[in-house]
């Protein structure tokens, strides 16, 4: 059967976008090395040739660009990676439309309810709010002002035992719901209070209530989706994100794919 | 039908074992022996008793289960992140080479005898059983599995496979690290004792079989395993996405059969 593959995943590197206040990873690139001290492809050194990232090393932590959080980010009692099961990042799901959405519209369970293709039951699914745009064009729009999940869309996940949710957002929760904003992320409470005159605390009282309770259910979590993702957007299709089976990580980098038949 | 995923990874960690590489200059930048996972709370004014883990990576990611990409050895290919999707994803074969010994050689007649028949454009994972040594004994596991030579590298560019991904410690053959009698003194003299033959006559060449399936665009896998021995023998579809970080001559993958019951 033929079937075409779309590439769901961001691509990163050095100096790659992350959220506010969090370091990007240190990728030292090990080509000099080698290469450095002899000419490429001198028959006594005949060691790396090609160069790149490879040779060298990643200092810095794993929730980078499309990437899988494992529980035991947000619980002590939580799974690390290696030891989520591969059948919850794997199946059937859908990839449903909310680009109509703007700068810190809430996903409710209603958006969901009604969303097309319909959510059923087991799916993996797949949340287009179009903000994967300003992926590496402008970052501040991208961490701060992207339509996030609220609490009630994140029941009525769990109510469809869904299996996985990915998502063109930079967070499973909403830019807001990280208080006390006035610490975690100061300007964002500046521009939030300046353009609504509403207190952020008030409306977001929770701290990443969306994930937390995503995660305690076992539901594979992938913030930073993107790429070519409005290609298959409003489709059913089988979706893969296996993470890699490092031992205790609590994330980790993934290519998120999605395999349409016909 | 039911479809059912096997894991053909090892389980990779701070302590699992790495190439055993000795370097020139005294960094050990391919396989980095001090990469270490540091968790550690992450605590951004959060309230109501909220915390976050958080652990920092320090060190290589070409070990455990990865991918070689083509920029390994070759200038301007293609990065692990780069490698088309199409590479990395379809039906594939698991051929059981269980009955090789230390040292043996992988040729053109090994893959052109095996079983089930390699096909052209399949994603091949060849099973040496020398998984079982991975985090149980790293001297064997990394001086002794059976490896590829070029002509069995030849074998599978000319059958124009997408992928190749093996229970091994490298892609290349043990001894094909010329002038292994510098770099891997410890092999080299294990082999001349017993054997009695001279390692840079027999492996003249440094990582050949890098090089040919590098150079012909072929995603390679090493150190596979995991459960490899429940699909070995058997048809399915293979899955091997690397994450997309540029520029990179290859890093940790999931490599995973699916298999329609």
């Amino acid at each position: 059967m033929a079937y075409k593959l779309y590439d769901l995943s961001q691509p990163f590197g050095t100096g790659t976008p992350m959220w506010p206040r969090w370091l990007s990873p240190d990728i030292l690139v090990g080509k000099s090395s080698f290469t450095g001290i002899t000419p490429a492809g001198h028959p006594e050194f005949p060691l790396l040739r090609g160069g790149g990232i490879g040779g060298g090393a990643w200092v810095g932590h794993l929730h980078c660009a499309t990437h899988i959080v494992a529980p035991i980010y947000c619980m002590d009692y939580g799974r690390t990676l290696e030891k989520i099961p591969l059948e919850n990042c794997y199946g059937s799901g859908v990839v449903v439309d909310f680009r109509y959405m703007k700068k810190w519209d809430r996903i409710t369970a209603e958006d969901l309810e009604k969303a097309k293709p319909k959510i059923k039951e087991g799916d993996f699914v797949v949340i287009n709010t179009g903000w994967h745009k300003y992926w590496r064009v402008n970052e501040y729009v991208y961490y701060h002002h992207y339509p996030g999940l609220t609490p009630s869309a994140a029941e009525w996940l769990i109510k469809k035992k869904v299996k996985a949710v990915a998502g063109t957002f930079a967070a499973l929760d909403h830019p807001l719901a990280f208080p006390p904003l006035e610490k975690t992320i100061p300007h964002l409470n500046v521009e939030y209070k300046k353009e609504t005159g509403k207190d952020p605390i008030e409306e977001f009282p929770d701290y990443e209530p969306s994930l937390t309770m995503l995660l305690e259910k076992g539901v594979v979590c992938i913030p930073n989706a993107g790429a070519d993702i409005d290609q298959v957007t409003g489709k059913r299709c089988t979706l893969i994100a296996f993470p890699f089976r490092l031992q205790e990580a609590d994330a980790g980098m993934v290519r998120l794919v999605a395999v349409v038949e016909g | 039908m039911a479809t059912k995923l096997y894991d053909l990874s090892n389980l990779t960690g701070w302590m699992s074992p790495v190439w055993p590489h000795v370097t020139i200059t005294g960094s050990s930048a391919i396989s980095p022996d001090h990469s270490l996972l540091r968790a550690r709370e992450h605590n951004m004014g959060i309230y109501k008793g909220a915390s976050r883990r958080v652990s920092i990576w320090t060190g290589g990611m070409h070990c455990g289960t990865h991918c070689d990409a083509p920029l390994h050895e070759k200038e301007g290919g293609w990065g692990a992140g780069e490698i088309p999707l199409e590479k990395c994803y379809g039906t594939g074969v698991v051929v059981d080479f269980r009955y090789m010994k230390k040292w043996d050689r992988i040729t053109a007649e090994d893959f052109e005898k095996a079983k089930p028949k390699i096909e052209e454009g399949d994603i091949v994972i060849i099973n040496t059983g020398w998984h079982h040594w991975w985090w149980k004994k790293a001297y064997v596991y990394h001086n002794h599995y059976p490896g590829l030579v070029p002509s069995g590298a030849e074998w599978l560019v000319k059958k124009k496979v997408k992928a190749v991904a093996g229970t091994w410690g490298s892609l290349d053959h043990p001894l094909a690290y010329h002038p292994l009698g510098r770099d891997y003194r410890w092999r080299y003299d294990e082999y001349v004792k017993e054997t009695g033959k001279d390692p840079a006559k027999e492996f003249p060449d440094y990582e050949p079989c890098h090089r040919i399936l590098c150079t012909n665009d072929i995603l390679a896998v090493e150190n596979a395993g995991g459960d490899v021995d429940q699909v070995t023998g058997k048809r399915c579809t293979i899955a091997a996405f690397p994450f997309r970080l540029e520029g990179s001559i290859g890093h940790w993958i999931r490599l995973v059969a699916i298999v329609e019951e």
